[in-house]
C-alpha cells in the first residue's frame, strides 16, 4: 500500500512524457471502473524524482482528498499524485481486489465521517491501514463482486440511455431543420422582430441597473425575475419583490407566462427559460432579455432548441466574440440575428415528437433511480452477509 | 518562474530581494519611491566608482585630471568614507547640512553635481530624500555596497528586475510593459543603423533599452565605426515623460544599460508645449496610456484636427503621425477600443492610418498580457508614415499565447532557454513552443510579410499563402478594411473553423435504444438468477 508523487512542475520538462500519471479526476471519469489513461503523462526522470512509485495493473487505486473514497483499478501499469493510494492485495487467496473496490464504496461514509480537514475532507494512509475488512470465503466474496457487478451495470446502462435520448431530440431537430445557420434546407430567415408578437413590449431588455437598486426591494410584492430563473428554469425561487408604484413605473419589464427569458450577461449568457402558465406576476431584471413570441409564427421550444444550438451561440454571441467580460450584443445587433423559420406545422411535429422522447427519456431516469436504489441495497446487504449465504 | 528572474542569479536576486524587503519595513511602501530611493544611492555610488578611477589615472599619468568630482575636502560627502560611519553620522550627512562643507549633504552634493556628473544628474531637478532613519539607510547602503556595479550586463539586468516588482507590488497605475512583448515588437521593427528612436510616454525607458540591447547583440561591428558609436549614445535613444519620478528612473535604467547620453524630454508629450517636436523621428516604439481623458485646451492644437478626442490613446496616435519623418515606422500597443471604437475621432483616426498612411500589421493580443495590472484587451499596430497612403494587405495576427500563464500568477509556461530561443532562433522551436508562445510564429511571419525576408516567395505567394482566415495569420485586404469602416479588430475579419457536431440519424439512435433497454433486460435477469 502507498501513494503516488507529484513531479516538481517547476520542470515543465518533467511533464508530456510517456509514462501515465493518474490524478483523482482520471478516476473519476473511468466509465467502467478501469483507468487504461490517463490525461497527463510524464517522463522517466520525474518517475525517478518521485522515488519510482509505479502501480502495477490491477492495483485498486483509492482517492484520499477531493472525492475521498473513490476508487477503480488500473488497467495499466501507471504511476499518480500523492492523492491516490495504490492498494495490492498480499494474497489473493483470501481477498478479492473486486470484493474490496466494492467494500472501499460502502466505507466511503465512515471513511468521511473520520475525515480531517476544512474544506477539503482528506482521509490518510494511516486512516485505511486501520481499517478492518470483513473476510467471508474467497468464494463468497467472488460471488459478491459479480453480483454488484451486474448491479452496476444496469445503472449504468441507465444513464447511457438518458444520455441517448438527450442525443437523440439534438439528431431530431437537425434531421428536420438542419443545421440554422448554414441553413442547407433553405428555410426562410426573419429576424426576431418578425417573429415576436406585434405588440408593445413583446422584445424588451431588463431595466438599467440604476432602475432597480437593492433599496427598491420590499418584503412582498411583484417577483423580480434574475438570471437564476432563466438558467434553473426554476420558478419556484423567490428573492426579491417591488411595491405596486415600482411595479407600475416598471410596467414594460412585465413578464407574463409563455414569455422567454434569456440571460445576457456572464458565463451564462444565451441560457433561456419560459415563464410557467402559473408564474407571480413580475418584472425581468437588467441582466435578462424578454420575449413573447408569435406562437403562430415560432414556437417557444422551437425557439429554445435554435437559439442553443451550439452552432448558433458560436456564430452570434459567444465568449470569443468579444474582448473581457462575455456579453450579450446590443439590441440593435440581435434584431438582426437571422432565424430559420420552418412552417409552423413541422415544428408542430417536432414538439410532439420531442415530447414522447422526453417522456421516454422520464421512465429511464425513473429506472435509474431504482437501479441506484438497487445497487446501494445490494452493497448494504452484501457486506452485512445477507445478500450470500454462506 | 517569472520572466525577469532568468536574467540574473538566484542569489543576486534574493540581494534585491532583501533591499526591497528593508525599505519596506523600514516605511516606504510606494514601490516607485523605493525605486527612486534605491536609485539615488546607486547613483552616489557610482560617482564614488567614477572618482576612484579618476584617481587611480591620476597617479598612474601624474598628471592632473579634471574629471574629479569631489575635491579632497569633500571627502567625507563619498560613498567609501561615509559607509564606514555609524548609522547616526551617515544620516546627519544625508539630512544635515555640514557647515565645514559648505552647507553641503550628501544628497544636496548629488543634486547638484549637474552635468559633470553624467546624464543621469540632469533628471536631479525635485530630487527629495526619503529615507526616514539612520537604521534603514545604514542597512540599505551595506547591502548596495556589495552589489556589483561594474559589470555591463548584470547591473542593467539588476535594475530591471528591481523594476519588475513595481509589477509584485502591483499597488502603482503605472503600466510597465512586459519585457518580452517590448522585445518582439523591437526584433519586428529592426532598428536600423541611422534610426532615431523615440518613445513619447517612455515610463521606464523600456523600449529605448530593448531596442538598445537588440542593437549590441545584433550589430556589433556597427560599434567599430566612430560615427555611430557617437549616434547611438548622443543621438539615437530619445524620450519623452511627464512624471519626474518616472524619467529619473528611465534615465537610470538606460545608464546601467550602458546608453551615455540619451536625450530624456521631462514634458507631456501631448502639450502644446511639447509642439515643436515634427517629423523627427525614424522609429516609434510606445505604449501610450490608455483610458485618460484631457481637456481640450491640454492638448497641442494639430492633434485635434487629426481626431478630435479627449482620448490619450488617440491623441498619441496622431501624436506620433507628427513626430515620424516620412518614412518612419511605428510599433504601438492600443487597447481594443481603437481598432474597433466608432465614434468619429475613433473612426478619423483608423481611416488616417488605413487611407493617407501605410498601415502593414495587427497583432491582437491576449487581454492577459498586461497582467495583474489589468486584463485589457490590446492590439500592437505597425505602421509608415508615407502621407501618401500605400496601405496594401494588412496583416493581422490572432496572437492567443505570450509565452506566460494568462492568469495574475503570470508564470512561464515553457522553460527559459526555450523562451530565450523563441527570439532566437524561432524557426528551431515554433512547433516545441505551439500553443503556449506564438512569438516564435510572429517573428517568422512578420519576417516573411512585413519584411519580405523570403527569397523564394514573390509577393503574390506571400498573400496566397495567407488567405485562410480560419487561421491565426493572415492578410487582409485594404478595401476590406474600408468597407467595414476601418475596423481594426481581428474578430471582424477571422473565421472560426466549427467543428460540425454529428449526431447519428435518429433511425440510428432508435436502434440503439433498443439494444440498450434488451441488455437493461438481460442484465436484470441475470441479477435475478444470480440470487435466487
Amino acid at each position: 500500500m502507498k501513494s503516488g508523487g507529484t513531479p516538481s512542475r517547476r520542470k515543465p520538462e518533467f511533464y508530456g512524457g510517456d509514462f501515465p500519471w493518474a490524478k483523482i479526476s482520471d478516476l473519476e471519469k473511468s466509465a467502467d471502473g478501469y483507468v487504461y489513461d490517463t490525461v497527463e503523462k510524464i517522463t522517466k526522470e520525474a518517475l525517478d524524482s518521485i522515488n519510482n512509485r509505479v502501480f502495477e495493473k490491477g492495483t485498486l487505486l483509492l482517492a484520499m482528498y477531493g472525492s475521498v473514497g473513490k476508487t477503480a483499478i488500473a488497467g495499466i501499469k501507471l504511476t499518480s499524485n500523492q492523492a491516490i493510494l495504490g492498494l495490492n492485495i498480499l494474497d489473493d487467496e483470501i481477498l478479492n481486489i473486486f470484493y474490496l473496490k466494492y467494500w472501499f464504496q460502502l466505507t466511503k461514509e465512515i471513511l468521511l465521517n473520520r475525515a480531517v480537514g476544512g474544506t477539503l475532507q482528506n482521509i490518510s494512509k494511516t486512516i485505511v491501514s486501520n481499517l478492518k475488512v470483513p473476510l467471508p470465503k474467497l468464494e463468497t466474496q467472488k460471488k459478491i463482486a459479480a453480483i454488484l457487478d451486474e448491479a452496476d451495470k444496469l445503472r449504468q446502462l441507465n444513464k447511457e440511455l438518458i444520455a441517448k435520448y438527450d442525443v437523440l431530440t439534438e439528431s431530431l431537430f437537425l434531421e428536420m431543420f438542419g443545421d440554422p445557420v448554414t441553413n442547407h434546407k433553405g428555410w426562410e430567415f426573419k429576424t426576431i422582430e418578425e417573429l415576436v408578437k406585434n405588440k408593445k413590449y413583446s422584445l424588451k431588455r431588463g431595466p438599467f441597473g440604476g432602475a432597480l437598486k437593492k433599496d427598491c426591494f420590499v418584503e412582498k410584492g411583484y417577483l423580480v425575475y434574475e438570471q437564476y430563473h432563466a438558467l434553473n428554469n426554476d420558478f419556484s425561487f423567490k428573492r426579491y419583490f417591488i411595491d405596486d408604484k415600482k411595479f407600475n413605473e416598471l410596467k414594460a419589464f412585465e413578464v407574463k407566462p409563455r414569455d422567454l427569458i434569456i440571460s445576457c450577461s456572464g458565463v451564462y449568457l444565451g441560457k433561456l427559460a419560459m415563464i410557467p402558465e402559473n408564474a407571480d406576476k413580475g418584472i425581468i431584471n437588467q441582466a435578462l432579455l424578454k420575449v413573447t413570441l408569435d406562437e403562430g409564427k415560432m414556437r417557444n421550444d422551437f425557439f429554445i432548441f435554435h437559439f442553443t444550438q451550439k452552432h448558433f451561440r458560436e456564430t452570434f454571441f459567444d465568449a470569443n466574440r468579444g474582448a473581457g467580460i462575455p456579453n450579450f450584443p446590443p439590441m440593435k445587433e440581435f434584431k438582426r440575428f437571422p432565424f430559420i423559420s420552418p412552417p409552423i406545422e413541422l415544428q408542430n411535429q417536432f414538439a410532439e415528437r420531442v415530447k414522447i422522447i422526453e417522456k421516454q427519456k422520464q421512465q429511464a431516469q425513473e429506472s435509474l433511480q431504482k437501479s441506484e436504489d438497487l445497487f446501494n441495497s445490494l452493497l448494504q446487504k452484501a457486506f452485512k452477509g445477507e445478500l450470500v449465504k454462506e | 518562474m517569472k520572466l525577469n528572474e532568468q536574467m540574473i542569479t538566484g542569489e543576486l536576486k534574493s540581494k534585491i530581494d532583501k533591499i526591497w524587503n528593508d525599505f519596506w519595513t523600514g516605511g516606504i511602501s510606494n514601490p516607485l519611491t523605493v525605486i527612486e530611493q534605491f536609485t539615488y544611492l546607486i547613483f552616489l555610488k557610482q560617482l564614488d566608482a567614477r572618482q576612484t578611477l579618476a584617481e587611480k589615472t591620476e597617479n598612474l599619468l601624474g598628471i592632473s585630471n579634471t574629471d574629479k568630482l569631489y575635491t579632497e575636502a569633500q571627502r567625507p560627502l563619498r560613498w567609501s568614507s561615509f559607509k564606514e560611519k555609524d548609522p547616526e553620522v551617515m544620516f546627519d550627512l544625508f539630512t544635515k547640512q555640514q557647515r565645514d562643507l559648505d552647507d553641503l549633504t550628501v544628497f544636496d552634493f548629488m543634486k547638484n553635481i549637474g552635468t559633470q556628473g553624467g546624464v543621469f544628474a540632469k533628471y536631479m531637478k525635485g530630487a527629495i530624500f526619503m529615507i526616514q532613519s539612520p537604521k534603514l539607510l545604514d542597512k540599505v547602503v551595506q547591502q548596495i555596497d556589495v552589489l556589483e556595479l561594474d559589470k555591463k550586463d548584470v547591473k542593467g539586468d539588476l535594475y530591471e528586475y528591481m523594476l519588475s516588482k513595481i509589477a509584485e507590488a502591483g499597488t502603482n497605475g503605472q503600466f510597465r510593459t512586459p519585457r518580452h512583448i517590448i522585445r518582439m515588437m523591437v526584433e519586428i521593427t529592426k532598428p536600423k543603423q541611422d534610426d532615431v528612436i523615440c518613445d513619447p510616454s517612455a515610463g521606464t525607458a523600456g523600449f529605448l533599452v530593448s531596442a538598445g540591447q537588440y542593437i549590441y547583440d545584433k550589430h556589433q561591428d556597427w560599434f567599430q565605426e566612430k560615427e555611430f558609436r557617437n549616434h547611438f549614445n548622443n543621438k539615437m535613444f530619445n524620450g519623452i515623460e511627464f512624471d519626474p519620478t518616472m524619467l529619473r528612473i528611465g534615465a537610470m535604467n538606460m545608464q546601467l544599460h550602458g546608453m551615455d547620453n540619451p536625450t530624456l524630454i521631462g514634458k507631456d508629450a501631448l502639450s502644446e508645449s511639447n509642439g515643436n517636436i515634427n517629423e523627427a523621428y525614424s522609429l516609434i516604439l510606445a505604449n501610450p496610456p490608455f483610458k485618460g481623458s484631457l481637456d481640450y485646451d491640454e492638448v497641442e492644437s494639430s492633434l485635434l484636427k487629426v481626431t478630435k478626442t479627449k482620448k490619450t490613446e488617440l491623441l498619441f496616435l496622431a501624436l506620433m503621425l507628427r513626430m515620424l519623418k516620412t518614412g518612419g515606422r511605428a510599433a504601438v500597443i492600443v487597447p481594443d477600443g481603437v481598432l474597433f471604437g466608432s465614434s468619429n475621432a475613433h473612426k478619423s483616426i483608423r481611416k488616417e492610418l488605413v487611407e493617407n498612411q501605410q498601415l502593414q500589421g495587427v497583432i491582437s493580443m491576449p487581454s492577459g498580457v498586461f497582467k495583474p495590472y489589468a486584463g485589457v484587451s490590446t492590439a500592437i499596430l505597425f505602421f509608415t508614415k508615407t502621407n501618401s497612403g500605400g496601405t496594401d494587405n494588412v496583416w493581422f495576427y490572432d496572437m492567443k499565447a505570450d509565452g506566460l500563464s494568462l492568469d495574475d500568477k503570470r508564470n512561464l509556461l515553457v522553460n527559459e532557454d526555450t523562451f530565450e530561443q523563441c527570439f532566437t532562433e524561432p524557426e528551431n522551436v515554433k512547433e516545441e513552443v505551439k500553443g503556449k508562445c506564438d512569438i516564435a510564429q510572429i517573428l517568422l511571419d512578420a519576417n516573411e510579410i512585413l519584411n519580405n525576408a523570403s527569397l523564394r516567395g514573390t509577393k503574390q505567394s506571400v498573400s496566397d499563402k495567407y488567405q485562410d482566415r480560419t487561421q491565426q495569420s493572415f492578410l487582409v485586404p485594404k478595401q476590406e478594411i474600408i468597407d467595414n469602416d476601418w475596423d481594426l479588430s481581428i474578430n471582424r475579419y477571422k473565421e472560426i473553423i466549427y467543428k460540425e457536431i454529428t449526431y447519428e440519424k435518429p433511425a440510428t439512435l432508435i436502434q440503439q435504444i433498443k439494444e440498450l433497454d434488451s441488455q437493461r433486460n438481460d442484465a436484470l435477469l441475470n441479477l435475478e438468477k444470480m440470487m435466487q
